[in-house]
């Protein structure tokens, strides 16, 4: 397989996540202050105005999706062999930088979401006036059976295929078990995280997608729920067949999360006469 | 259906829930067997404390209002709309009664009393047909 198939699928992987995502989120500041407190935002336009017209955020993420891509590309070209490079494949240096890359890009994400939060939750105090829907939200209502159906036989036949192999012989030991665990150990974890996302409390992308915002996030958690078998595959053909998949298994686990952003970054909003909507014109008003 | 909680109303959060619901189940618009959201549900989009919506459900609860049934969820009770007009009944009983013996204390006679009740009737009458 070609270098260059790596290095465009982490390429993908770097502009979704350092141009597209930040570009989609930022348009969001506003709507999430109204969406605490609307009357909050209408008395203090200056400082909404301010974080409105603010471009360092994006700046900082797009010059790390330069800097990413840039690394990525000589190592492709062979310009570097990468800072973690040495005897080890091109392929896996490439692997091994991306992540490297995507890392430490994702701890400066967090602590700017921190930030954020911890700003808004400062400043902007919640509004006196709630509401809540009186419909229970419930898995099915966002996500088809044939696709629920197909995800939990998937989980359910990629575990029992590790003990059925276990218990064959075909592989086992203390290493077997343990990635045996850890896989399901995964499983549940995003099988209650899915089960979970319909419980949220709607926020400002609910009220700018509708419910199309918790179908899509649905999709996102099936397409993650399918990270710990894609793994366990991995894993098994590693111990039971001794093939080395790392490779493929990577660019697969990468076109899952990339799937995942698409997904997110495919939504559009369905009231443009919404609240959080109108927020800017009130603002020019 | 939607419900609104104001955290600035001198009436208590859990007390607004609790008659939101009952409205709406004496209206119609909750039918007998109608699932409502979990309390974590409820609290989080109410951006409220999960005790709050758990002691209005609870509340509905004892009033034979709703039904929780484990994992299944929380319903509203098939004679749930019989016990909400029950509940309100003997509220209105009760409140008049107060009244009344409030009004009898000021020393005011049963006639002049229910001459008051009467106006009051009437006005609230004319307010209602006025579009």
């Amino acid at each position: 397989m070609s270098i260059w198939v790596d290095f465009l699928v982490y390429a993908l992987q770097v502009l979704l996540f350092w141009v597209f995502l930040p570009r989609q989120g930022h348009q969001f500041t506003l709507p999430m202050i109204a969406d605490r407190d609307p009357e909050w935002l209408a008395a203090h336009r200056d400082v909404a105005a301010r974080l409105d017209g603010s471009r360092w955020f994006l700046n900082t993420c797009r010059v790390w999706g330069a800097v990413s891509i840039a690394a990525l590309l000589a190592v492709a070209l062979d310009l570097t062999t990468g800072p973690l490079g040495g005897a080890a494949a091109k392929w896996e240096v490439l692997k091994d930088l991306n992540s490297v890359l995507l890392m430490i890009g994702s701890l400066v994400w967090c602590v700017f979401a921190v930030i954020w939060f911890r700003w808004l939750r400062t400043y902007v105090p919640l509004a006196n006036t709630r509401r809540a829907t009186l419909t229970p939200r419930v898995v099915s209502d966002y996500l088809s059976r044939p696709w629920r159906v197909a995800i939990e036989t998937l989980t359910v036949l990629h575990l029992c295929a590790w003990v059925v192999i276990g218990v064959l012989g075909w592989a086992g030991g203390a290493d077997y078990w343990s990635a045996f665990a850890f896989v399901t150990a995964m499983s549940v974890l995003f099988k209650v995280a899915a089960a979970l996302a319909p419980r949220r409390r709607p926020g400002y992308p609910d009220r700018l997608f509708g419910d199309n915002y918790r179908r899509a996030e649905q999709r996102v958690w099936c397409l993650f729920r399918l990270t710990p078998v894609i793994a366990g595959c991995m894993m098994i053909g590693e111990h039971a067949f001794g093939f080395d998949p790392d490779r493929v298994g990577h660019l697969l686990l990468v076109s899952v999360v990339n799937l995942a952003m698409l997904t997110l970054l495919g939504l559009r909003p369905v009231a443009p006469s919404a609240p959080s909507f109108s927020v800017r014109s009130q603002l020019s008003a | 259906m939607e419900i609104t909680v104001l955290t600035t109303s001198p009436e208590p959060v859990y007390e607004q829930i609790v008659r939101q619901i009952q409205d709406r189940i004496a209206a119609g618009e909750l039918k007998p067997g109608a699932p409502l959201p979990t309390v974590r549900q409820l609290a989080g989009d109410l951006q409220l404390n999960r005790n709050t919506v758990a002691r209005a459900y609870k509340q509905l609860e004892d009033r034979g209002v709703i039904l929780t049934a484990g994992r299944k969820g929380t319903f509203v009770r098939d004679n749930a709309s019989h016990e909400v007009e029950r509940i309100k009944s003997s509220r209105a009983e009760r409140s008049v009664r107060h009244l009344v013996a409030a009004l009898l204390g000021e020393g005011l006679s049963r006639a002049e009393i229910e001459t008051l009740f009467n106006d009051a009737l009437r006005v609230a009458r004319v307010k209602e047909s006025v579009p």
